[in-house]
């Protein structure tokens, strides 16, 4: 990973260029994506206040937030890049390396461990071939991570794959649900 | 309606009434059912009246600190001679409670109203609804039915025909239960780190952006529309005997009962009609063994309190735990209460947002504490060393996360303080490796 993150966008581009072995910086606020980014300015007073916004545009894009994307929400927000990952890395849902193409959320927190969250994360481990917690599967498809209470607790267990929720998940509805997420 | 199920008979459906009716998320399923008659007669009344009949309603903050409505709308200046802003906290991640999610699943346009009309209230022309990031599917609902009201004339430059403008704007958080904090919340808007701050200045004074702002849960203000059709009157004639709590709330109940779910209840129901009527009791051939009644912030209550308390602000403070969110956490005689209460140690542990030193180390090493505990390794000194930590833990920080980590330890050790002995003694086998 480049330590040098450039003054901005296409600045941050030619910085990772010049390491060797890093793939240049892709400017993400082009087109329409920068037409969105626009369009953020009118709702909040401040250019500051588009930055969670701003880093789910990216992550929307990109799957992930890289270090040369972070220069470059900090050059269209005009904020530092230290600044601008200083808040990245304090929010769990932001992803500061990538992750698998599918990504699964389980929550494991008092109420769903109760309910037997715990034997959902082993089968989930298991059908998805991630083996541990935090880990891709080989096949590049499933990430699976343990996170705290995602405010469904009537519906023992809630996951999350990708952005779509889905509740009451049980060891034996595993394999049928990993099926939906080629 | 009811969702997952039909309304019980014990319950009084009020803001739960349209929940499980897929017609009533659409801006014309919600006119037809009297949706946004009472923003029109709100609008026709002066900002003051509001304050006042919402004052009178007795209606308190649902999003734990049971703070009075009204009263906290009243602090912001009269004259509006800067921004002032409202920000609905729909950032729900207090473990146990999933009663705003259902709110924004089923009726955005009762949150839609109930914003409106506190904007109009506190003289504010702009709405931030911080909803947490995990929540995709209250997001796109309410991002439609925001786009609906607008479209229709309900928000935007002339609400309603009447020349009033506001306007309303959806922020997705990003995976922070610190961010339900009021303060910490208006810093994740502001697009900083969710760090509380330190009080006061107080959000009316000097809120989100430095301007006065006033901070809402979202059942708090869904119940607003009605006070202003029904009046504070009969909004107050929904109480069991204890006039400070007034009104109906949304129970979640989760964990070992037979059917969890939402329940709306008139302040001052009995808690052994939610446990054993409404919820069908423990599954079969178990018993209760514990009940966190407000969320896991608060202390636990033993089978037997929570079968006496009246389930009201003062009701459950009589029993030495709080109202908090009504997030209600209900644990049979299956559950080993060291285990759970270790887990919810480590919630809080991963939640602290790490300003503050108590909670910073104390929320990990209570966590660590009774890992060893856990793992047979823990000493007879470990029972005073956690409630020493907890005592620190307790009032000492800039927000209640770290208390919220020590009520869980503390009322543990009191009520169930024979689990602990037995792994201590080794009576126990251990449930964890090892640290």
């Amino acid at each position: 990973m480049s330590g040098t993150v450039g003054q901005g966008g296409g600045a941050a581009g030619h910085a990772a260029e010049a390491h060797e072995g890093v793939a240049p910086h892709e400017p993400v606020f082009v087109g329409k994506t920068r037409a969105r980014l626009h369009r953020l300015f009118d709702l909040y007073p401040t250019k500051q206040a588009c930055l969670l916004p701003a880093l789910w545009l990216v992550q929307e894009a990109r799957g992930w937030i890289s270090e040369p994307a972070i220069g470059e929400v900090a050059e269209v927000l005009e904020l530092t890049p230290a600044y601008v990952k200083g808040v990245v890395t304090f929010y769990t849902m932001y992803h500061t390396h990538p992750v698998g193409r599918h990504f699964i959320q389980v929550c494991t927190t008092t109420p769903c461990n109760v309910c037997g969250a715990e034997a959902v994360v082993q089968a989930l481990l298991r059908e998805t071939g991630c083996g541990e917690l935090g880990a891709t599967s080989p096949d590049g498809r499933f990430t699976v991570i343990e996170v705290e209470c995602l405010g469904a607790c009537g519906f023992a267990t809630p996951i999350l794959v990708d952005d779509d929720f889905i509740e009451s998940v049980t060891p034996e509805k595993v394999p049928g649900i990993l099926q939906r997420y080629p | 309606m009811g969702y997952p199920h039909p309304s019980h008979p014990k319950e009084t459906v009020v803001l739960s009434q349209y929940f499980g009716d897929p017609e009533a998320r659409s801006y014309a399923g919600w006119v037809k059912r009297g949706g946004y008659q009472a923003l029109r007669k709100a609008l026709g009344q002066t900002r003051e009246a509001l304050v006042e009949e919402v004052k009178a309603s007795g209606l308190r903050g649902r999003g734990g600190a049971g703070f009075p409505t009204g009263l906290k709308w009243s602090f912001m200046p009269k004259e509006v001679v800067k921004p002032h802003y409202l920000v609905c906290n729909a950032d729900e991640s207090e473990p146990g409670t999933f009663k705003d999610r259902e709110i924004m699943r089923w009726t955005p346009h009762q949150l839609i109203e109930g914003c409106a009309i506190t904007a109009y209230a506190i003289g504010a022309t702009r709405c931030y609804i911080y909803i947490r990031g995990e929540f995709t599917e209250p997001w796109r609902i309410m991002s439609e039915a925001v786009a609906e009201a607008r479209a229709n004339g309900a928000l935007g430059d002339d609400v309603l025909g009447t020349g009033k403008r506001i306007e309303m704007v959806l922020h997705r958080g990003a995976g922070a239960y610190i961010c339900g904090e009021e303060t910490a919340m208006m810093n994740s808007i502001e697009g900083k780190r969710g760090n509380p701050r330190i009080k006061p200045p107080f959000p009316a004074v000097a809120g989100l952006f430095g301007m006065p702002t006033t901070i809402n849960n979202v059942e708090t203000l869904a119940a607003v529309p009605h006070i202003v059709n029904r009046g504070a009157e009969w909004y107050k004639s929904l109480c069991l005997g204890n006039p400070k709590s007034t009104g109906t709330k949304l129970v979640s109940v989760c964990g070992h009962v037979q059917r969890p779910g939402n329940y709306e209840v008139t302040m001052g129901t009995p808690l052994r009609d939610l446990l054993y009527d409404m919820c069908g009791g423990p599954p079969p051939g178990r018993t209760f063994k514990a009940v966190i009644p407000g969320g896991s912030s608060v202390p636990i209550l033993t089978r037997e309190e929570a079968e006496e308390t009246v389930f009201d602000y003062e009701g459950v403070v009589a029993k030495g735990s709080m109202l908090g969110s009504a997030g209600m956490i209900v644990m049979d005689d299956s559950t080993d209460m060291v285990y759970q209460i270790w887990r919810l140690a480590r919630f809080y542990a991963h939640e602290s947002c790490a300003q503050c030193t108590q909670c910073r180390e104390g929320t990990a090493w209570t966590t660590r504490i009774l890992e060893r505990i856990l793992s047979g390794k823990g000493k007879p000194a470990d029972f005073q060393l956690l409630l020493d930590l907890a005592e620190n833990m307790t009032g000492k920080t800039i927000c209640v996360l770290s208390d919220s980590c020590a009520a869980p330890v503390v009322s543990g050790i009191q009520k169930f303080r024979s689990e602990f002995e037995a792994y201590i003694a080794g009576v126990r086998e251990p449930a964890l490796a090892g640290v």
